[in-house]
């Protein structure tokens, strides 16, 4: 892109994101300069989108001059003036970059505001912010993903509603509990809820009735991460098999249940052992 | 029933008869257009806006993605606990103490008491720094400082009320005003309650009064009332008449409560108001709360060893106790867990308030139940899903306050809307981490401010919620717990 600047036409390169300019510093003008000083509108002919243009910089000479003064170069200056005075930028009533955006601009100004020079360059700079992003969920992604077990799940959250869910809205992990039932969830129920085996990831059984006819079920669910049987009817030979055969990294076990060995054996499959 | 009651009820009747018969007929096609607007709108924004099935007020629900936090432990120091005499070390304030506060500090300030020039006052307790982290605890806190290395700080808190009931409004309700729901509200509404047998949101005092705000810090606002904080006692019976009266057997119960749900149900048919079903959600909660309610508070099935270590003694009230119902309550699925612990208010106009005297009881009545719930969660597996949060209203001033210029032996600092500490730990936070800092005096917020609104953002994010789309529409605007904010999920603080 070739713009007006100057006393004549420039060419345009986008930012390199890979460099510090492009990463660090860039970001920060566009979150608290463009707005004034960018392609709709230009005070004082100084727009700051691009490294080319801030070097040609507007009616006060070139934005980059005398990094590292901050008498002398103009944003530094504009950047450090107290809020109330007339000249500081942001204006009075703008959001203002925090304290580490200010020193990031300072050491890459200081540097001599290279375009191109990488982020390891500036080891003293402050470590960059990364923002949470939300990624958006493609409901139709996540009905297609639920797709081969959509029927059980409605028969069973019909007959069970406290009792099975899918751990969140944007996949078709599963989460069974026994918080409500208690001791209404048995073997039997457990083997019913089994039918969802290859999505469970988590199975929260404390204090429910299950004995250790229910290990062969929760063995052969893959996904499981979590199984909870503290209070229940599973003995240690049972607590010995789940923690050898399950692909559940947690289980949570009545305290004393978990012998010697069983501990060892748990500890050597990277499975963490909690006591209630 | 005399006459003119029945007529003052059929006038009511024909009342809402007509309004909600206008209401149907004509808002259908204003509805029509106006949601028509924003679904497109939503919908190209790629957002799912949150509804629930009105008919099961309670059920779980899954979050919108997966959640790193199942549960809440939300612990809130009413009255504000002085920040620099517990987490916050200030050495450049203790050279200065006694000094006269610069008036720039006292500039287009709001102060709750302090007059005139007050003099700067360093932190009244020795500071040392605990766990690989080096986070700095007062000597007050002995046994949560053997936790360092858990717990996740936030320094740059800050507030814009400082007054007590409007501060802890805005910190539970998300605004300063009355009439908003309360944080745990917002989550049983978006999340249900895992345990069908207990209440998803339960609240438990400790100490001489209650807090300033009222059960407003608990209440629902404009949701439904069921998911409003069940004020629990940890003395006595839980819930006041919970129990069936003499000579009412459990089956007698049941077919009255049948009876009345059909009468209930009728009646919502005939006016849809919600609030009829929370009157059955709620009817139906306490019949299965009779079995399970005084289990859970019973702590005496604890061992001695951990009853010691909550420091709970089961004939009398106090915040151990109800750390350790707390524990019992999340590990049979209670999703939000409020817990207020009174008399913070340090300003030092008596011995009560006195941070050389009674605030060192305060202290010790929270340290050794916040550390034992801390190693408990944590033995049982509960703190890999469990966030634990410690916070109050606002801060206290790095000044003296000086009751009417009197020199009292009482030693206590104002409110301090511009800087406080909050603490988590547990579930999808980093453990021995600190965020955010205040100035040399400990008096503002030197770098990474969070609002109230940000900490809130974090919490529903752990939780598997954007804050932005759990949202009711009331008069006229879709009201959130994050108001009308933009607030910033504090990345820097997740695991």
């Amino acid at each position: 892109m070739s713009v007006a600047a100057g006393n004549g036409w420039v060419t345009l390169a986008p930012a390199d994101r890979a460099s510090f300019y492009g990463a660090r510093v860039a970001p920060i003008f566009e979150k608290y300069c463009v707005a004034c000083h960018g392609a709709k509108k230009a005070k004082d002919g100084l727009r700051m989108d691009y490294h080319r243009l801030l070097e040609i910089g507007g009616e006060e000479g070139s934005a980059l001059a005398a990094g590292g003064d901050p008498q002398r170069n103009i944003i530094q200056y504009r950047l450090g003036l107290s809020q109330n005075n007339i000249l500081a930028m942001p204006p009075l009533g703008y959001r203002r970059p925090t304290a580490k955006e200010i020193a990031v601009v300072e050491l890459w100004l200081a540097a001599g505001a290279p375009v191109g020079a990488p982020e390891s360059d500036f080891p003293s700079a402050p470590a960059a912010i990364v923002e949470v992003q939300i990624p958006a969920v493609d409901q139709s992604l996540v009905a297609a993903l639920r797709l081969p077990q959509s029927d059980q799940y409605t028969i069973l959250k019909k007959r069970y509603p406290s009792a099975v869910s899918y751990a969140s809205d944007s996949g078709n992990s599963i989460v069974i509990t026994g918080a409500s039932l208690g001791e209404q969830l048995n073997d039997i129920v457990l083997a019913e809820l089994a039918q969802l085996a290859a999505v469970i990831e988590w199975a929260d059984l404390n204090y429910t009735a299950i004995t250790d006819q229910a290990i062969s079920l929760l063995v052969a669910m893959p996904a499981l991460e979590h199984i909870g049987i503290a209070g229940t009817n599973i003995t240690q030979q049972g607590l010995a098999v789940l923690v050898t055969h399950s692909s559940a990294k947690a289980i949570v076990t009545e305290a004393g249940l978990a012998s010697t060995a069983i501990k060892y054996m748990a500890k050597s499959r990277g499975v963490v052992l909690y006591e209630r | 029933m005399t006459k003119a009651d029945l007529d003052q009820l059929k006038l009511e009747r024909l009342m809402l008869n007509s309004r909600r018969t206008f209401l149907t007929g004509s808002s259908a096609a204003l509805a029509a257009a106006f949601f028509g607007s924003t679904e497109v709108a939503a919908a190209a924004a790629g957002s799912k806006k949150f509804s629930r099935p009105t008919d099961q007020p309670l059920a779980t629900l899954p979050p919108q993605f997966p959640a790193r936090a199942k549960r809440v432990i939300y612990l809130h120091m009413a009255g504000a606990p002085s920040q620099l005499d517990l987490f916050d070390y200030k050495p450049e304030l203790a050279k200065r103490d006694g000094q006269d506060t610069p008036l720039s500090f006292l500039e287009g300030k709001n102060f709750a008491f302090l007059t005139g020039i007050p003099k700067l006052m360093g932190p009244q307790y020795p500071f040392k720094q605990y766990g690989s982290s080096g986070a700095w605890f007062s000597d007050r806190l002995p046994h949560l400082a053997e936790h360092a290395d858990k717990i996740c700080f936030i320094k740059s808190m800050h507030t814009d009320q400082f007054n007590h009931a409007p501060a802890q409004m805005l910190a539970l309700t998300g605004q300063s005003r009355f009439g908003y729901p309360s944080m745990g509200s917002w989550i049983s509404y978006g999340l249900g309650t895992e345990n069908q047998n207990l209440p998803g949101y339960v609240v438990m005092l400790s100490g001489a009064s209650a807090p300033r705000g009222g059960k407003q810090l608990w209440g629902s606002g404009f949701l439904p009332s069921v998911y409003q904080g069940v004020q629990c006692r940890s003395q006595g019976e839980p819930v006041l008449f919970l129990d069936n009266p003499d000579n009412v057997s459990s089956a007698i119960r049941r077919q009255v409560l049948d009876t009345l749900n059909e009468i209930n149900q009728s009646s919502y048919r005939e006016f849809m108001d919600q609030e009829t079903l929370t009157r059955i959600a709620q009817y139906e909660m306490s019949f299965r709360m009779q079995a399970e309610a005084s289990d859970v508070f019973d702590i005496s099935q604890e061992s001695e060893k951990t009853r010691v270590a909550y420091g709970a003694d089961p004939q009398s009230e106090s915040f151990g106790k109800n750390c350790l119902i707390a524990r019992r309550l999340v590990e049979r699925g209670v999703r939000f867990v409020q817990l207020f612990d009174m008399d913070w208010d340090s300003h030092g106009q008596d011995e009560a308030s006195s941070l050389k005297h009674n605030f060192k009881n305060l202290c010790h009545g929270i340290d050794r139940p916040i550390a034992a719930l801390l190693s408990d969660l944590e033995e049982r597996g509960l703190l890999e899903d469990t966030l634990v949060v410690w916070g109050s209203e606002f801060g206290r001033t790095p000044m003296k306050e000086e009751a009417n210029g009197q020199k009292t032996p009482w030693i206590g600092r104002d409110h301090n809307p511009s800087a406080f500490t909050v603490w988590m730990a547990g579930a999808g936070v980093k453990g021995g981490y600190t965020h955010g800092s205040t100035d040399e005096m400990g008096y503002e917020v030197a770098d990474d401010p969070v609002s109230l609104a940000d900490f809130h953002a974090t919490i529903l994010y752990l939780l598997g919620y954007n804050h932005h789309d759990l949202s009711v529409h009331f008069q006229g605007l879709d009201q959130r717990l994050t108001g009308v904010h933009h607030p910033r999920i504090i990345s820097q603080i997740l695991a």
